[in-house]
């Protein structure tokens, strides 16, 4: 049995069927994420990897089987609010999850809710606003800002709670190439400055390889699962599943297939360019 | 629920039904009607329902889509249906309950009324669904032609009608719009319960509510303006 004090969150044989469906969103998925983890879940449409976010965050109580977040059963009532302030949700549309008018009121929302002392929330707001970059945007509009800076927002208003994770449900997917920048390495500096525990849910593969460990979902239950470099390097398989791989495993596939030495497990552009390095310096 | 209207939709198609001049098919939707109408046994029904199966073969629909068709309007046939059992005075008893008795005759044109509807209903959804909405109107306005001469406004109407269902996808689109501000709702609702809302018990602010020196201030200042006001309609008035 996997502990409680190395896992943030833990799944074992979890089921959920929406109301008035005839099969399960989410089937029988038993999986953790460790304390300081970067895990990424992949899926196409519909494979249950949203279900599950919601979940990790007592949105959704479990049809079958249990979720632990940070040691609390979302199955009791009781607990529900300790677990959401435990782990952090971020969601898909920026204009649909913002509360308030002012940005910093919109960070002070969960503080509010939690019943947390005024001079604490200033201190709190000032601190999450800082961690995302956001500070001199404390007294504009929210509708003012753009994608990325709104999703900066949202990420500072769950930061403000000191979330043990923090859930990023497809929070790219609407947001342009440097919106998505701008979310990806503010959340990887906190995963990493802060050890903030980090799930993200995503259909870009280049979002999966800079994770500590991907899940790929298929039909509500898990299809494949490792390190970016073992899930990936399954192309076909990754392919069957209706996903693409990253665009420089994709390179270093057909590279290979047209009969270059190079590696078949390259993820990122800078191993790709360490890689036509070395091939040019061997000829 | 509005996307299973199928009367005033058109199915575009090449049939033998679909070429027939739109005033003919007006004038034989009104005579299968009357026919409907004047039908009052058994035969007759089988008879009126097999006529329409076989105009509907011969148009390339889907007999299941003009079933479907009669769906939204369940409850006036289940109502009339009713209405008939309870109204209709007869002889012949099946069943009393209490003050209630039903009659056969009661149970006959309850069944025959409801059909009758479905029949009527599934009729002129075959005109409408074989013949573009421009093609029907035409028809319309061609056949009250000769009423314009009592000053009936026989083309006014038909561009009316021709409007009407020009419209009817707008709306569709409309509603779809209010439907997506119901899921703006929806997500922002979720997101707010994921950040621990609970209602306004043990809620704190992140700026208390607090009077000061300066909130004293305003109020001798509109008090004073108010005085003044007052005296000066005294003074002057």
């Amino acid at each position: 049995m996997a502990k409680p004090e190395e896992n943030r969150i833990i799944a074992s044989s979890l089921s959920y069927a929406y109301p008035d469906a005839g099969k399960n969103a989410v089937d029988g998925v038993t999986m953790r994420v460790r304390n300081g983890e970067f895990l990424a879940i992949l899926g196409h449409n519909g494979s249950g990897k949203s279900t599950l976010a919601k979940l990790f965050n007592a949105l959704y109580v479990p049809t079958n089987g249990t979720v632990w977040v940070c040691g609390l059963d979302t199955r009791d009532d009781d607990l529900v609010f300790d677990i959401r302030q435990h782990a952090g949700m971020v969601f898909q549309n920026p204009d649909n999850q913002i509360v308030a008018t002012v940005v910093e009121e919109d960070v002070a929302f969960g503080l509010e809710n939690n019943g947390v002392e005024p001079k604490e929330i200033r201190v709190r707001i000032d601190e999450a606003l800082r961690a995302v970059n956001m500070t001199q945007y404390a007294k504009k509009a929210p509708h003012m800002l753009s994608g990325g800076q709104k999703q900066r927002v949202a990420i500072a208003g769950v930061l403000a709670m000191k979330p043990d994770v923090i859930i990023l449900d497809e929070s790219t997917a609407m947001l342009d190439p440097s919106g998505r920048a701008e979310v990806m390495n503010t959340v990887h500096r906190l995963n990493k400055e802060e050890g903030i525990s980090v799930v993200i849910i995503t259909h870009y593969m280049g979002e999966a390889a800079t994770a500590d460990y991907v899940i790929v979902m298929d039909e509500g239950k898990i299809a494949l699962s490792g390190t970016p470099r073992e899930v990936f390097t399954k192309v076909d398989t990754v392919r069957a599943l209706g996903l693409d791989v990253p665009p420089m495993t994709d390179l270093a596939h057909m590279l290979r297939a047209d009969g270059l030495d190079v590696r078949a497990d390259v993820l990122t552009v800078d191993e790709m360019v360490e890689e036509v390095c070395r091939l040019s310096s061997s000829i | 629920m509005l996307k299973d209207i199928t009367l005033g939709q058109y199915f575009p198609g090449d049939s033998a039904i679909h070429r027939m001049d739109p005033r003919m098919k007006l004038i034989l939707t009104i005579v299968y009607i009357v026919g409907v109408f004047m039908v009052s046994n058994l035969p007759g029904y089988v008879l009126a329902l097999a006529f329409l199966y076989l105009v509907v073969r011969i148009s390339g629909i889907k007999f299941s889509y003009l079933v479907k068709g009669v769906k939204p309007l369940r409850f006036i046939i289940l109502f009339t249906f009713v209405l008939n059992l309870f109204f209709v005075q007869g002889e012949t008893p099946i069943f009393s309950l209490g003050f209630f008795t039903l009659t056969k005759e009661a149970l006959n044109n309850a069944i025959f009324f409801a059909l009758r509807l479905v029949f009527l209903v599934m009729g002129t959804s075959v005109l409408t669904l074989t013949t573009s909405p421009v093609q029907l109107t035409d028809g319309l306005e061609r056949l009250m032609h000769p009423l314009q001469r009592f000053h009936f406004p026989a083309h006014e109407l038909a561009m009316m009608m021709t409007i009407a269902l020009r419209f009817i996808p707008t709306l569709l689109e409309e509603t779809d719009k209010i439907q997506k501000a119901q899921s703006r709702a929806n997500d922002l609702a979720m997101a707010m319960e994921a950040r621990c809302y609970r209602g306004g018990d043990h809620r704190t602010r992140l700026r208390e509510l607090r009077y000061t020196r300066l909130d004293v201030f305003g109020a001798l200042a509109t008090a004073a303006f108010i005085a003044v006001v007052m005296l000066e309609g005294r003074l002057l008035g």
